[in-house]
């Protein structure tokens, strides 16, 4: 198969050569998707090497079981929920070896920097002291919580597509998304306040 | 839609942040409810804050994405995939295994056991059963310790899935009393559905030794 043809070949294409022991495609499987995936193990873990980690897992799990995958969900979709899962697994089993807080950028410093003007680059904080603020106020939410925002806010995946990657009703996606926004919004109040 | 009815609705925080996530977009069933939402904000202008919140944290968030790995570090993933994935499953398991070194495992054990015991109970209903019919239950030859069961003291929970769950309740039998073998054509399965995880269909075998077994509790009437 050449490269152009795996470029324009769907998913369902790919994966039937893929289960049949093609390599080609299974690598282009993984390109695919190997970046969502990272951001969505990141959000999960907070940390690039533990991301990376659950990715590579996450892949070997897929695509050694794709002859189990039935299509009645996207390969996306089923990936993600496989990449969700093993960030927490990892998580939980490593634990949260950065101790990302706000705590970490110190109350007094929080309390001297400017509000962050998202729309204009370059005021207020440095956007990787911004990351670890969110991702320190993510950490603080219950795994199912967090799971459910993640997969919504950087996956970027409808409430029906969490709740089949997650075997959830609609409502309590929305339940979840409610209750982790509205603590996010406190533990982030200093910069999400409208201007 | 002016009624009074309509006119005390209220969509509520959640209703509200799914308009605002565009979950009606594109959805013909909900275009009258979007409607609704709509007309209520325009009523209601207050709510326009609560939204300004959510749309806030949203650009937050887009302007916190995680930075690509580079070439490299994505050229090593593929390598190690490609590596593991190149190896047959039991293979894998294997490596997998050296790699996280030798390490007590009770799910092995329990694993072994559980095997153990289904060979067990093929073993006595194959000659039990027979007999089964023309004795009481009372006093078939059951009197020996045919399914090992174990403690509590003797499973190490690791991990609840969902935090709904609000309570495990652990040392509890399913049933109370003697339990007898079901025959093969007292059980009919009507659907398999995939594990909540992985979507992993359990491999079921109808026929022959392998056949699923059950167990139910014979009731004082049925004695």
């Amino acid at each position: 198969m050449t490269g152009a043809a795996l470029l324009v070949s769907s998913d369902e294409q790919l994966l039937t050569r893929a289960i049949a022991g093609n390599r080609e495609c299974m690598d282009e499987l993984f390109r695919r998707y190997r970046l969502i995936a990272y951001r969505v193990a990141f959000r999960l873990l907070s940390n690039e090497a533990d991301a990376l980690d659950a990715v590579q897992e996450a892949f070997v799990k897929a695509l050694t079981h794709l002859p189990s995958f039935e299509g009645r969900s996207s390969f996306k979709t089923w990936l993600l929920r496989v990449v969700s899962n093993a960030s927490l697994d990892l998580g939980r089993q490593r634990g949260r070896r950065e101790a990302v807080s706000m705590d970490a950028l110190g109350q007094k410093n929080r309390e001297d920097l400017e509000p962050l003007f998202i729309d204009e680059p370059g005021k207020g904080l440095e956007r990787t002291d911004l990351r670890k603020v969110l991702q320190g106020a993510l950490a603080k939410l219950p795994p199912a919580q967090r799971q459910t925002f993640v997969l919504h806010a950087e996956a970027e995946l409808s409430y029906r597509e969490v709740a089949e990657v997650l075997g959830i009703s609609i409502g309590t996606v929305m339940s979840r998304l409610y209750y982790a926004r509205q603590k996010l919004r406190a533990h982030l109040q200093y910069w999400t306040k409208p201007l | 839609m002016n009624s009074d009815w309509d006119t005390n609705w209220n969509p509520g925080p959640e209703l509200l942040a799914a308009y605002v996530d565009g979950e009606f977009e594109g959805r013909d069933e909900l275009a009258s409810l979007r409607v609704r939402v709509e007309n209520w904000l325009t009523r209601h202008p207050h709510a326009q804050e609560e939204l300004a919140h959510y749309r806030k944290l949203r650009r937050l968030w887009l302007a916190t994405t995680p930075d690509e790995p580079c070439d490299r570090v994505w050229r090593q993933t593929q390598e190690n995939l490609q590596r593991l994935c190149g190896q047959p499953l039991q293979t894998q398991r294997q490596s997998q295994k050296k790699s996280r070194g030798v390490r007590p495992s009770r799910r092995w054990f329990f694993s072994a056991l559980t095997t153990l015991a289904a060979c067990l109970a093929l073993v006595v209903a194959w000659k039990v059963t027979p007999k089964a019919k023309n004795l009481p239950f009372a006093e078939a030859p059951l009197d020996f310790e045919m399914f090992p069961v174990a403690t509590d003291d003797e499973v190490e929970i690791l991990r609840v899935d969902g935090e709904d769950a609000s309570s495990v309740v652990r040392g509890e039998l399913p049933a109370i009393g003697p339990l007898e073998l079901t025959r093969p054509n007292d059980v009919m399965i009507r659907s398999v559905q995939p594990h909540g995880r992985d979507s992993a269909l359990p491999r079921i075998l109808k026929r022959g030794p392998d056949s699923p077994m059950m167990f139910w509790t014979r009731t004082d009437s049925e004695k």
